[in-house]
């Protein structure tokens, strides 16, 4: 088995005449943290999308978490986790139902259940709310929740779609060190971001642009490369280049 | 499985703590029987009856005697001539006067007909023509249980009402307010609650998750189908028990056909939940497209037959008037399941048709 969490040949998604991904190949190392980035419409969604085996490629191969994209979306579906820009939780469950209803979709017994909530609740110090309803839980507080849950299962990678929209700096930060533990624990995180200062955080970043690939490489690799100060500046550099349209 | 369950119990678990939700659910069967049932009620009690009787005869006193037996007269006074009719009725002493000819009983034998006058105040026409006809349908029955008096060549207008012989109301709405509760819970509760977890965010959540569309739906249906057919008794027994609706027929068609409607809603919200983006668009699709024709079209509140042909037409696509006329026969008219085929397969086709495009719909989203 190769080290890779993710490989990806030439991709190609067409809607119509519309090719939304142009044919984009790379690789995810397990344990990285990846950052996705790309402007709107830029077709990162529709990557991710794939990447999750919610839709199939149009062509291409690729693997994910060493099950096939076109034939192994119900493999790969089992051994990933997702949270998305928009919370995420049942809002009129409790702390402890939110995880036990996410542990029985992915097959955790009861036991197993109860033993990671404790021992999880405990690490992320929520454990005197675990009764709580997650509506009632501070912004910041939900957002974490919602990452914990999405690795309650320990998937081989977790996707992360702009999961700190919408929070302050400070919990931004502490989100973070989350994902940072996540990595450290061998989960592969691939993330796409609008804040650049947290595509700094990323072990590698790239930047899709009308549908293709035109920057893979480390930030400050990325930031030598386009002369610039910030990964900011590089983003705004490659994302003048784009023709299309930002609605779309 | 272990999921399915788990689902379910989320779904009941998100019921349970909507307050607004619950009060839905379990109010409105109460609500509504009981405002259909009384309030808006189109029968009419406690009728004042003046009687002007010279003839005093058998056959007279026969007649007044079942109307002060039955329910809906009360004989609270005798006028001695046709004078004082209007008196009467303008002061308020009587809504009816019951005029009967001079020898009575005589005439009948004799002529082979005699004449009883039925005097109303018609301000209220609607209830004139009710009172009017309680009092006809009374001295029917006298006339026939004294049968042999009643001469041969006597015409007796046909205006038998069968199966609701006092034109009790609440036989008409019972099955009308199961039509249209079925439908709110089955078909807005349904198409909501899915539309909710695409606006929140979980749906893709879920989609992304190994669980399989089908189970994620079918959880949605069941917490549905159990509170249905709770309203369904809840609202029998009422029916049965505070408005003494009697149930004739057989409780095992009944639920039978009564879940094939469930399941024709289920699919009407599943489609609905698939065209729609927002709860509130959820709800406005299932209150003006469902609940409104339901409620107009369906024959629980004007008959089909009297409506216009163009409008009768359309009212043959609402699942509701094939369930109201199905349980207006199973129920109250006692009929076999035989009489009810036609209905019966409507329906089976209505939830088989639905439920294959919802299928459809549902699964092209996922694409």
């Amino acid at each position: 088995m190769t080290n890779k969490a993710i490989t990806v040949e030439n991709i190609t998604k067409r809607f119509g005449g519309f090719t939304a991904v142009d044919g984009i190949s790379f690789g995810i190392e397990r344990g990285e943290i990846f950052g996705f980035l790309g402007a709107n419409g830029a077709g990162k969604t529709t990557v991710m999308r794939m990447l999750c085996g919610l839709s199939k490629p149009t062509s291409g191969s690729g693997m994910v978490a060493g099950f096939d994209m076109m034939t192994e979306t119900e493999s790969i579906k089992r051994s990933i986790g997702y949270m998305s820009q928009k919370f995420s939780l049942y809002a009129d469950l409790t702390v402890r139902e939110n995880l036990r209803l996410f542990g029985a979709i992915y097959g955790l017994r009861g036991r197993a259940i109860a033993v990671r909530t404790v021992k999880m609740l405990r690490e992320l110090g929520f454990y005197a709310e675990r009764n709580t309803m997650v509506k009632d839980l501070p912004l910041g507080w939900q957002q974490k929740l919602a990452f914990s849950t999405a690795i309650f299962h320990s998937p081989e990678i977790v996707f992360l779609d702009e999961p700190t929209g919408g929070v302050d700096p400070l919990t931004r930060r502490q989100f973070w060190e989350l994902i940072y533990k996540a990595a450290d624990s061998g989960i592969t995180v691939f993330v796409t971001t609008h804040y650049m200062d947290e595509a700094e955080y990323c072990d590698r970043v790239s930047i899709m642009v009308d549908g293709r690939i035109e920057a893979l490489d480390t930030p400050s690799n990325l930031k030598r490369q386009y002369n610039a100060a910030s990964m900011d500046d590089v983003f705004q550099r490659l994302a003048q280049t784009a023709k299309r349209n930002d609605t779309i | 499985m272990k999921q399915f369950i788990s689902f379910v119990q989320k779904e009941f678990r998100h019921i349970f703590r909507d307050r607004r939700t619950m009060l839905i659910l379990i109010g409105m069967p109460i609500v509504q029987i009981v405002l259909f049932g009384f309030a808006i009620t189109t029968e009419v009690r406690n009728i004042n009856v003046v009687l002007l009787d010279p003839a005093k005869d058998r056959v007279t006193r026969q007649i007044t005697e079942k109307l002060a037996a039955s329910d809906y007269f009360n004989i609270v006074g005798i006028i001695g001539n046709s004078h004082e009719t209007e008196r009467v009725l303008l002061d308020g002493t009587a809504d009816m006067v019951v005029a009967f000819d001079e020898r009575f009983d005589e005439k009948l034998y004799r002529e082979g007909k005699a004449a009883v006058q039925l005097i109303v105040d018609a301000t209220d026409p609607n209830t004139a023509i009710t009172e009017i006809n309680y009092a006809a349908q009374i001295i029917r029955e006298t006339q026939m249980e004294m049968s042999g008096i009643s001469p041969s060549g006597q015409i007796i207008p046909d205006m038998r009402m069968l199966y609701n012989p006092q034109m009790e109301s609440a036989y008409n709405f019972v099955p009308g307010v199961m039509g249209l509760i079925l439908m709110l819970i089955c078909a807005m509760m349904t198409s909501i609650s899915i539309v909710r977890e695409k606006e929140t965010g979980t749906m893709e959540l879920l989609l992304v998750s190994p669980v399989k569309p089908p189970c994620i739906i079918l959880s949605k249906a069941v917490p549905y189908l159990v509170i249905s057919c709770a309203n369904m008794i809840t609202i029998l027994l009422m029916a049965v028990f505070v408005l003494q609706v009697p149930f004739a027929g057989s409780v095992a068609w009944m639920a039978a056909i009564s879940l094939l409607y469930i399941l024709v809603c289920l699919s009407l919200g599943l489609l609905i939940s698939t065209l729609v983006k927002t709860q509130v668009a959820a709800m406005l699709i299932s209150g003006v497209l469902l609940m409104m024709p339901a409620l107009l079209l369906s024959g629980m509140i004007y008959p089909v037959e009297n409506m216009p042909k163009i409008l009768e037409s359309v009212s043959s696509i609402i699942p509701a008037r094939w369930y109201i006329a199905s349980v207006k026969k199973l129920m109250i008219q006692g009929l076999e399941i035989s009489c009810v085929w036609k209905e019966f397969i409507i329906l089976l086709f209505m939830a088989v048709f639905l439920l294959a495009v919802s299928i459809k719909k549902f699964k092209l989203r996922l694409q």
